[in-house]
């Protein structure tokens, strides 16, 4: 009997030192074979009891800007309780169990009600767009409570609010519900719409390090030595259109001259496409063929590089180009008339947290691979010392510090970009024979 | 004495118990034929409708804020995609063709050899799950480390470079695999029609095999042959990712992937339109022109 006690304190040890939830608990403790009245006597522990502190409004109400009201503790468990479920849109591969079971247990835990999260993912997130649009004219409730994708979409909504003369996106900043908003460094923000969850995403140069030693900024892709070794994303979204405004960086050019444009493309059809094994937007067949060694150079985002290093292939690198990167991160909007709007916002606050910026591999059960598709660089000053033990020693290896992320890392003019871009693909398209 | 022939008088015949017939005949017919009607003006000739619609429009959004009417996307897709049309064009033609040219064989076996061909049609039908799973198991055995790769290797084929070595045969391939059940299964109905004392009675009168085929086989089984080639013809019109994953620029140039791409990345929903009308049109002229040179093959 002793020896159990013994037992259970330890386990409510780990318990409490991996921050489980109280789900994991239960289910550690089933798997350990634990009765229902010792799993009970640790859920009893403070540690793992409903930890209402948590939320925005412990010390008083909060303002949730959609409805205008000020919101109580009460208040907004009641409006959870009506809400029941969220439905966000997001990317493929973000979009797992772990995330959604995290986020409800959250839920769970600082209101006490459980509720669903619906999370979808796709290759395509301008998917979601023709679904909003196309519920916005029809007068329907949009699809989507929220929509955490790459910031030229919300520049593309926001483009079309001004084209059409119409309201599609919920002023929800500032919010009482969203405090972790006020953490992110500003220049990831687009107050009163969207807040940035990503620092440090950008369309780069993936190489194996072992047979590439000459790569230096984008227009290193023309070097003959990557003849039928480079991978590149098919021009057509803001993957491709990020090669194209760093090649023109990298010439010293501005995208917002189109005699520079038009010679950035020129160099990507007559320079750069010789060397091309093939044109693809399967993230799946970059991992491969660079894992293979079919290719030794990869365009597509900087997360592929530390990916492949955590999944083994140790001479993965991503080349920040001497002439800088385009930041393109995922940012956090809500459409107006959203069906969820509470949840919504509790899931935006959530996404900001020291938990989901940083999640513990352990805690979460994830793998490395999968925390290195979550962890996209520091939001603010607050998350800097968050790293995990693991990665310390690499982390800068493939994350930007602060003063990178402000000196290295160049924004975009997303309006000009939304105007501009289909034209400048479709000329790189028709140059390359597409 | 004369004989009085009486003309007796017939009572008018009522036609009022006929005329009730026929409305119930009328109405009968109608409302049998309701629900498919307004299944198909609701799923079919209203989204057609609005296809068109859209595609008349330049830059259209989904909120039709003073549209614009114009040509202008079907003079792009003539000045500037019609190397896409073509090559949709040649690679549904291609891979229907290797339908065919397999599926034919494979359908008379399964119809006059195979014991367990229920259990054969039922493995057969496993593509139709899907292009994408498709593709992306063609591109596992196919690609590199993939389970075939020692046996490339070991006949001199370079495994890790087979995807991108012949990317026009992969493609060909994919389409074709994902079509193939759907050339068996009219052939099948086809072949399950044709008297096999047929066949044994052209033998018996000195036919080679050939002939017998060509002769006796081919032509009564003909509607399901183009009832077969035309339904592969038309999904490979329209299957993007087959193209996308294990072809090169020369097969990505298809009118579907630049259908997707300027629609739904780009968000140019009246060129999307029109290439969709386009692709709507090459199937229904291609159905045309076999119905007619068929002869109304299908209808026998």
């Amino acid at each position: 009997m002793k020896i159990d006690q013994r037992f259970i304190e330890h386990f409510a040890a780990t318990a409490e030192k991996r921050r489980y939830t109280r789900r994991q608990v239960v289910r550690a403790g089933v798997g350990l074979g634990l009765s229902a009245a010792a799993i009970g006597s640790v859920l009893a522990r403070p540690a793992f009891a409903q930890d209402s502190s948590a939320s925005p409004a412990a010390a008083g109400p909060v303002l949730d800007p959609i409805s205008g009201a000020e919101m109580s503790y009460d208040d907004i468990v009641a409006a959870i309780q009506a809400e029941g479920e969220v439905t966000v849109g997001n990317w493929t591969y973000t979009a797992t169990d772990a995330l959604i079971e995290r986020f409800e247990q959250y839920v769970s835990d600082v209101y006490g009600v459980d509720v669903t999260l619906n999370y979808l993912g796709t290759q395509q997130p301008s998917t979601y767009l023709t679904e909003l649009y196309a519920a916005a004219g029809a007068g329907n409730t949009p699809p989507h409570d929220l929509l955490a994708i790459e910031e030229n979409y919300w520049a593309e909504v926001r483009a079309q609010e001004e084209a059409e003369g119409v309201t599609l996106l919920a002023d929800v900043l500032p919010s009482g519900l969203i405090p972790n908003a006020d953490r992110v460094f500003e220049n990831f923000t687009q107050f009163p719409t969207a807040v940035g969850f990503q620092a440090s995403a950008s369309p780069g140069i993936t190489y194996n390090n072992d047979n590439v030693d000459f790569l230096n900024d984008w227009t290193d892709l023309a070097d003959e030595r990557l003849k039928g070794k480079l991978l590149a994303w098919l021009p057509g979204d803001i993957t491709g259109g990020g090669v194209l405004l760093g090649v023109i960086a990298a010439q010293g050019g501005d995208y917002k001259n189109p005699d520079d444009v038009a010679e950035g493309i020129r160099f990507l059809v007559e320079e750069v496409h010789p060397n091309v094994l093939k044109y693809t937007t399967d993230t799946s067949e970059a991992q491969q063929l660079l894992k293979d060694g079919v290719v030794d150079a990869v365009t597509f985002w900087n997360s592929l590089a530390r990916l492949q290093y955590l999944d083994g292939q140790e001479n993965a690198a991503f080349l920040v180009a001497a002439s800088g990167q385009y930041a393109v991160n995922g940012y956090m909007f809500m459409p107006v008339g959203a069906a969820h709007p509470i949840l919504a916002q509790i899931f935006m606050d959530w996404r900001l947290s020291d938990d989901a910026q940083f999640p513990d591999i352990e805690v979460w059960g994830i793998t490395e691979g999968n925390w290195a598709e979550f962890q996209e660089g520091f939001m603010g000053e607050s998350y800097v010392d968050l790293v995990p033990d693991w990665i310390k020693d690499v982390y800068f290896n493939f994350f930007p510090t602060p003063e990178q992320l402000s000196t290295q890392y160049k924004s975009v003019d997303w309006a000009y970009y939304v105007e501009n871009a289909s034209a400048w693909y479709d000329e790189w398209l028709a140059g390359i024979g597409l | 004495m004369a004989e009085v022939v009486v003309d007796t008088p017939v009572p008018p015949r009522s036609t009022v118990g006929d005329e009730s017939r026929d409305w119930r005949k009328a109405l009968t017919g109608v409302g049998l034929l309701a629900p498919a009607i307004v299944i198909a003006i609701i799923f079919s000739i209203i989204p057609l409708i609005y296809l068109i619609n859209v595609s008349l429009t330049r830059e259209s959004t989904f909120f039709f804020n003073n549209p614009q009417y114009t040509f202008d996307n079907y003079r792009l897709i003539w000045n500037r995609y019609l190397p896409h049309v073509w090559t949709t064009i040649r690679l549904a033609t291609l891979a229907s063709l290797f339908c065919l040219i397999f599926g034919y064989p494979f359908a008379y076996i399964l119809v006059r050899k195979v014991q367990y061909r229920d259990l054969v049609r039922i493995l057969m039908t496993f593509p139709l799950f899907g292009p994408l799973y498709l593709t992306y198991g063609i591109r596992f055995v196919f690609g590199v480390n993939g389970p075939l790769a020692p046996l490339f290797d070991f006949i001199g084929v370079d495994s890790r470079t087979l995807l991108f070595a012949y990317p026009e045969q992969m493609t060909i391939f994919g389409m074709a695999v994902f079509t193939f059940p759907f050339m068996v299964m009219n052939v099948v109905a086809a072949l399950t029609n044709v008297d096999p004392t047929l066949e044994e009675a052209a033998r018996t009168l000195g036919s080679r095999p050939w002939q017998v085929f060509t002769r006796v086989l081919f032509p009564l089984s003909w509607p399901g042959v183009l009832a077969g080639f035309l339904i592969c013809f038309g999904w490979n019109l329209g299957v993007f990712i087959v193209p996308m994953l294990l072809g090169n620029i020369e097969q990505q140039r298809v009118l579907s992937l630049a259908l997707y791409q300027k629609a739904m990345s780009q968000f140019d929903y009246g060129l999307g339109s029109a290439m969709g009308v386009v692709l709507m049109l090459l199937a229904f002229t291609v159905t045309w022109l076999s119905l007619r040179f068929s002869r109304g093959a299908l209808a026998t």
